[in-house]
């Protein structure tokens, strides 16, 4: 019996290949001046690369440089399709340039080139200065390939990044109007608020505090932050490195920053408390936007790439809710961890952060006295955010016919220009790269979503000095290693279980399992897959 | 050989179909392959003129075992070339390979090879159809994943296609600057006179024919024709894209092979033919297959299938298996050893892949699920056909009890939340490393492991960028550890796995990534079809899984021995095994191999020669500088070390325990031992390693340093010897640890195999102690040594095996810390007082 599956797998590709939506008219030519991208229609969407390629296309160097010059863009909802292109090698993908999510792997491969020298050491066109310096530094320590799969590459950048979205608390600014609160400056303050909001609803008329939904996991991205906050970048590093106490060691499960994220988590989510939308476990994360928008609740956990998404389904809302995304506040245990313990209570660490957030560099002032090493703990604590923009890659394949082409494309990015172009068509969102927008082009400014000009103003914040976490399942111990923060650390199950109304899981059972599951082999099992 | 299942494999032309029968001793001439688009001269060349290989650089020989990158210079492997020969060292009823590499600095675009009967001096012949000749094919490796190799991308051989093959498809060419390796395999059978054979082998390249001499030295001694180690490699992937044939037939070429290399395959029947189709005729199918199959001497073990289904635990639906279905299968099973007077359930095992990996998937309720199914299942069978079945038959009673005790093999390292569910352990060999790793396993009646993605080198693996001293080494471990069951998890996945699903490669024998983040695993396979054959090809991983496996029935016969006669069988591991594995992490390469191979065989030789000699204990007592060594050997034994008679010991049964002792205080220190009965000398000839190097305390009292406690340093007399006094200040919430770079750091280098430290307590208190280091290429400092307790009023000796850490990779050592009472930042620690002895460096 014979049969054909080398068949079957061409037409699975081809119809692969239909799901596909094409601008640009015509088929592209496969030579050295033409440029067949792809991009993923996700969060951000996808007109930015459209409105980029047609001010790229009329720059005078791209026309002396390209005088044939033919560019199409591809485009899927799927999230798998750019891997798979990948995947079908050099004898049947002709994309030059993906801007996709799903290339991780390819990382550090001799499929893709080698962006070290064509993009992050060149100059971004028309601009004193080069790709890798107008990078935010946070973002090129988290593109630069670990070598763990090719040493001979280490150092060496692969991808390129295609957005900077920032993830936080997002909060129903007409509700904090209308009842006098101010944002939260530290989570004992966000519980208490919650608590005083809760409790101004009844058995009829609730009202919750977070409304999420239940195919979405950005609540984990909070505790990621939260659990920085009080360890610090160092020991966030350390923990993704294996190391506690300057020794590759298991103790990293003894790290009491995860504990203390996951009280803060206990703290907004158990059940009795009745915060949660219970419909949060029930409904998608479209739907928990448009209610969210409806004033159905005072926070969603999100990112800004909420104001794309939201775009549509706002128009449709009478009246919907001014939404903005505050800083992340600052986790009240940290009082616990400073170095010299001059925090005494949470009053005194909420005036902290505010002077800190304003600039003040006084050790003392209303409210608080600090010693200069504590002081510098929370302002560092104030810099930690999240971003999935680490995960969002532009990579050319090493075997592109039009390599140089799509190279220059990237560095395009970084220009002032193309940036501008990419608020623009993302209502707001922008790459990682450094550009005060707030400065240099007010009247844009002015115009992008509020959410937005919260983000474009803490990240042009030289003061702060953000922080944007890496990415930890690009650690080899993550990665290879299958250690994680708990035993099962994904955020939707910390979000489920320990909202459950009859036997929630406790901060304490998931500490407890942990240190539990990780025995001498397990961990000894863990390092050796991570090579560390 | 009884009930031999070979099936004749036909060679099929393109245009018309050609019979040519195959077998162990068929007559093939192969040709040699190259990557490379362009094809070879359409003429074929006539041979002008022949020289001896010799005369020409671009041919040179190296192990068998090397892999010669494709494209790597030649330079590379200037410390491995060789002489242009094939040398060959084989006992009867094995069959072992070697190599010659050409590396031309122009391109070659012909080439073919051929070769002579081989002869000995008595006249005796080892005759061309028991000799194969192979070329490589190479798996393009753009990424390396097992680290530790220190290994870089390039294109390494793997796939062994005949010469013959390569020539008919005119890809037997050799690009300028490239390598191309000609392997020659010759199958010595049983019957096989001792002595050395010479014959030659030509490789024509162009117009010239290159004459190697051929020299292969068989051994007296009998491989035994029956396999003892057990295997489960599962063998029904995607052969069918590879093969472009998805036949019960081609499964069946497919196991057979297996078979050839001593290996059993998991699936009898096609998966897709069995689920859906699970009735008594597909049982009764598959119980003649697997009766079929046993009467095979390299067949060991047959997994029985199960049907999965679907129940509700704790409102999940989980799969399990059809209990029903299993008890069908063992009662058909026990009709059909009633029948043949054939116990069939010695080779039966069950393996479930609905609990594969259960620990890692966390999938507790599930594994108790289908635990519980299989118990039900056998002990339902055992109890009914107590009753029914038939009760009289001489095999009645052994067939209930194998079913009652049907091992369940689960793919799971030893975790407590697993234990009440497993009886049958089989960890990744990783699990294996240590004593304390081991103990866990050693009550289980029947050891089994598994190799998979992980554990990667130095650990034992079947990877691409691995040398194939670790494949062979796997079976070497499983002798010395008992591990009689060996599980792979893939031979044939001739497709790429996304992460999501499998997906077409383009090219079986160029593409070696297939599984995410390892190269080679999931294939030891490569399809014949393509190159108009109707059986497989091998590849070079499974010739040395083959070799480590007739190295595996050596030491089983060894360790026959020894159990008959009461004793211990340790020690010729330790003996054999120091400069080639540690634990269960390979530290030798080729040369180790080869030399602890030979020696083996020297072992087994001196051991059937009437003496019964056997090495009892061999410890290697680096403090001391010296390696202890224990023999058993019949009475009327003579043996010397190093020219020198070892006097008689104790009396033990029909002979005596010798002793003796070897001073390891030489660069290369060598036990030259010969074994002398009835008129017969054997020799056994082994590096012991290299010297000893004692460090003595005045040398070492410098380099102390504060880390997180205070330390001062002194050198004090005590006694009659020189100690360091290290005083370490009390401390809170802090850990106890000190900082150490002493000058002979410089010293340790990836040669360096032990590290030991003898420490002296005076006080009345034991004192923990752990070792940590610092290594350049690593972000934190790594644990050397945890758990050590230098003992109150004595001296404790603290030895660290270097060899397993890969100083290649890690880089050299920048300082070390010791970390006085317990290993935590937590609490208050007193002051404590400890003594460095002396240290010794082990080369």
């Amino acid at each position: 019996m014979k049969n054909n599956r080398l068949l079957i797998a061409m037409t699975t590709s081809m119809l692969c290949a239909t799901l596909l939506s094409a601008c640009g008219g015509n088929k592209v030519r496969d030579d050295a001046q033409s440029l067949q991208i792809f991009c993923v229609d996700a969060g951000y969407r996808t007109q930015w690369v459209s409105d980029i390629k047609d001010l790229f296309v009329q720059e005078d160097w791209v026309k002396q440089k390209y005088p044939n010059l033919n560019v199409r863009i591809d485009t899927s909802k799927d999230q798998t399709y750019g891997r798979t292109r990948m995947d079908a090698g050099r004898s049947s993908n002709t994309i030059d340039l993906f801007f996709d999510m799903g290339l991780t792997n390819y990382n550090g491969s001799d499929d893709l080139l080698d962006l070290t020298e064509t993009v992050y050491n060149s100059s971004v066109p028309g601009e004193d200065t080069l790709f890798k310096n107008k990078i935010d530094a946070s973002y090129l320590e988290a593109f630069t390939f670990d070598g763990q799969s090719d040493p001979a590459k280490k150092g060496h950048q692969f991808f390129a990044p295609w957005a900077g979205g920032m993830t936080g608390i997002l909060y129903n600014a007409d509700i904090f109007s209308s009842l006098n609160y101010t944002v939260p400056n530290t989570t004992d303050e966000l519980v208490a608020l919650c608590a005083d909001y809760q409790g101004r609803g009844t058995e009829t008329s609730p009202k919750y505090c977070f409304i999420q939904g239940n195919d979405e996991t950005y609540f984990n991205y909070l505790f990621d932050i939260f659990w920085t906050q009080y360890q610090a970048r160092e020991g966030y590093l350390d923990f993704v490195n294996g190391i506690a106490d300057n020794v590759v060691s298991k103790d990293i499960f003894k790290q009491q920053g995860r504990m203390e994220a996951l009280l803060v988590y206990e703290s907004l989510v158990k059940n009795e408390k009745h915060f949660v939308n219970p419909n949060s476990i029930n409904q998608g994360f479209a739907v928990a936007q448009a209610m969210f928008l409806k004033g159905e609740a005072l926070f969603n956990v999100n990112g800004d790439w909420f104001v794309s998404e939201t775009k549509d389904i706002k128009g449709k809302i009478t009246n919907p809710a001014s939404i903005k995304m505050m800083k992340t506040p600052i986790i009240s245990a940290i009082k616990n961890v400073v170095p010299d313990s001059s925090i005494g209570d949470d009053a005194e660490l909420s005036a902290l952060v505010k002077a800190i957030d304003s600039h003040d560099t006084s050790l003392s002032g209303a409210g608080y006295e600090v010693t200069q090493a504590d002081y510098d703990y929370v302002k560092a604590a104030r810099a930690i955010t999240y971003s999935i923009g680490a995960g969002h890659h532009a990579a050319i394949p090493s075997y592109a016919t039009a390599k140089g082409l799509a190279a220059d494309f990237i560095r395009y990015l970084a220009t002032d220009k193309a940036i501008e172009a990419y608020i623009k068509a993302t209502d707001g969102a922008s790459m990682p790269f450094a550009y005060d927008l707030e400065t240099k082009n007010p009247a844009l400014f002015a115009k992008i979503d509020p959410i937005h000009q919260s983000r474009v103003q803490y990240f042009a914040d030289t003061f702060i000095d953000p922080y944007t976490l890496p990415n930890k399942y690009m650690f080899p111990l993550i990665k290879y290693g299958g250690v994680d923060t708990f035993k099962l650390a994904n955020g939707y199950d910390f979000f489920v279980q320990m909202g459950k109304k009859n036997g929630a899981k406790t901060p304490q059972q998931y500490w407890d399992e942990t240190i539990s599951y990780w025995t001498d082999d397990k961990w000894q099992d863990a390092c050796e897959r991570a090579g560390i | 050989m009884a009930g031999r299942l070979r099936k004749s494999g036909y060679l099929i032309m393109a245009s018309k179909k050609a019979l040519l029968k195959f077998g162990a001793f068929t007559v093939t001439l192969f040709a040699a392959t190259s990557c490379g688009a362009a094809s070879s001269s359409e003429v074929t060349p006539s041979v002008k003129k022949t020289e001896d290989a010799t005369s020409n650089k671009e041919i040179w020989g190296t192990y068998g075992s090397e892999k010669v990158v494709q494209d790597r210079a030649r330079d590379y492997y200037a410390s491995k070339v060789q002489d242009a020969k094939i040398d060959i060292l084989t006992c009867k009823g094995e069959s072992e390979l070697d190599q010659i590499v050409i590396s031309p600095v122009s391109k070659v675009n012909y080439f073919n090879a051929r070769v002579t009967n081989l002869i000995s001096s008595d006249g005796n012949v080892i005759g061309k159809n028991n000799i194969e000749l192979f070329a490589a094919k190479y798996l393009k490796i753009a990424n390396i994943y097992d680290i530790a190799t220190n290994e870089s991308k390039g294109n390494f051989p793997d796939a062994l296609i005949p010469v013959e093959a390569i020539v008919r498809e005119k890809t037997n060419y050799i690009n300028a600057g490239y390598n191309q390796s000609f392997y020659v395999k010759v199958t010595t059978p049983l019957g096989q006179k001792p002595g050395v054979y010479k014959g030659n082998l030509f490789i024509q390249l162009d117009e010239t024919e290159y004459k190697i001499a051929v020299t292969v030295d068989v051994k007296d001694y009998k491989v035994n024709a029956i396999t003892h180690s057990k295997s489960l490699f599962l063998n029904d992937w995607q052969f069918d894209s590879g093969e472009n044939d998805s036949s019960q037939d081609k499964l069946d070429s497919y196991n057979d092979a297996l078979l050839d290399y001593r290996l059993s395959p998991d699936k009898l029947i096609r998966q897709e033919d069995m689920y859906g189709h699970f009735n008594s005729d597909f049982i009764f199918r598959y119980t003649e297959k697997a009766y079929e199959y046993m009467q095979n001497d390299n067949c060991t073990n047959v997994s029985i299938p199960y049907e999965p289904i679907s129940k509700v635990v704790g409102g999940e639906w989980l799969q399990t298996i059809n209990v029903e279905k299993f008890k069908e299968f063992l009662t058909s099973y026990y009709v059909k050893s009633i029948a043949t007077n054939y116990n069939m359930f010695e080779k039966s095992s069950f393996y479930c892949g609905l609990i594969d990996e259960p620990d890692d998937r966390q999938i507790l309720e599930q594994t108790k699920l289908v635990v519980g199914d299989f118990e039900r299942a056998i002990s339902e069978a055992a109890a009914d056909l107590s009753v029914h079945g038939y009760i009289s038959n001489p095999l009645h009673e052994t067939l209930i009890e194998e079913i009652k005790n049907l091992k369940n093999i689960v793919t799971c390292a030893y975790a407590d939340e697993y234990a009440p569910y497993i009886e049958c352990w089989c960890p990744k060999a990783n699990f294996y490393n240590t004593e304390e790793q081991r103990a866990n396993y050693a009550s289980q009646k029947e050891k089994w492991w598994y190799t998979c993605v992980y554990p990667r080198a130095p650990y034992p693996t079947y990877h691409i960028e691995d040398g194939l001293t670790s494949a062979r080494a796997l079976s070497w471990m499983q002798a010395e550890y008992d591990v009689v069951g060996n599980l792979f998890w893939a031979t044939n996945v001739y497709a790429r796995y996304n992460g999501t699903q499998y997906i077409p490669i383009e090219d079986y024998y160029q593409e070696g990534y297939r599984f995410s983040g390892v190269n080679g695993d999931g294939f030891l396979f490569y399809p014949g079809e393509p190159l108009g054959y109707n059986k497989p090809f091998g590849s070079t991983r499974l010739e040395s899984i083959k070799d480590g496996l007739e190295e595996y029935e050596i030491f089983y016969n060894l360790k026959e021995v020894a159990k008959n006669l009461e004793l211990k069988d340790d020690g010729m591991f330790s003996f054999l095994n120091r400069n080639l594995y540690r634990g269960t992490k390979v530290i030798g390469g080729t040369a180790e191999m080869e030399e602890s191979r030979k020696d083996l065989i020297d072992l087994a030789l001196a051991n059937q020669n009437g003496s019964s000699f056997l090495i009892t204990d061999c410890v290697y007592n680096e403090n001391q500088g010296q390696v202890e060594m224990e023999f058993y050997a019949n009475n009327g034994t003579k043996i010397d070390l190093n020219g020198a008679q070892i006097s008689e010991g104790a009396s033990y049964k029909n002979g005596h325990i010798f002793t003796a002792i070897q001073k390891l205080d030489k660069d290369e220190n060598v036990a030259n031992i010969s074994v002398s009965y009835g008129g017969k000398t054997n020799t056994i000839k082994h590096n012991l390693g290299g010297k000893i190097y004692a460090i003595s305390a005045k040398d070492l009292v410098n380099g102390f340093a504060k880390y997180d406690a205070e330390v001062a340093a002194s050198l004090v007399e005590s006694g009659d010897e020189e100690l360091v006094k290290i005083d370490v200040s009390a401390i809170n919430n802090k850990r106890q640890r000190i900082r150490y770079t002493p000058d002979f750091i410089k010293n340790v280098n990836e040669d360096t195999k032990t590290l030991i430290m003898t420490f002296k307590n005076e006080s009345s208190k034991d004192i923990p102690l752990a070792l940590a280091a610092k290594f350049t290429n690593k972000r934190g400092e790594q644990y050397l040594s945890q758990g050590n307790v230098l003992t109150a009023n004595g001296y404790t000796t603290v030895t660290v095996d270097l060899s397993t850490f890969s100083m290649a990779t890690s880089g050299n050592i920048e300082y070390l810390t010791f970390t006085f009472g317990e290993d935590t930042a937590e609490g208050s620690k007193e002051a404590v007082t400890a003594f460095l002895r002396n240290v010794v460096l082990a080369y």
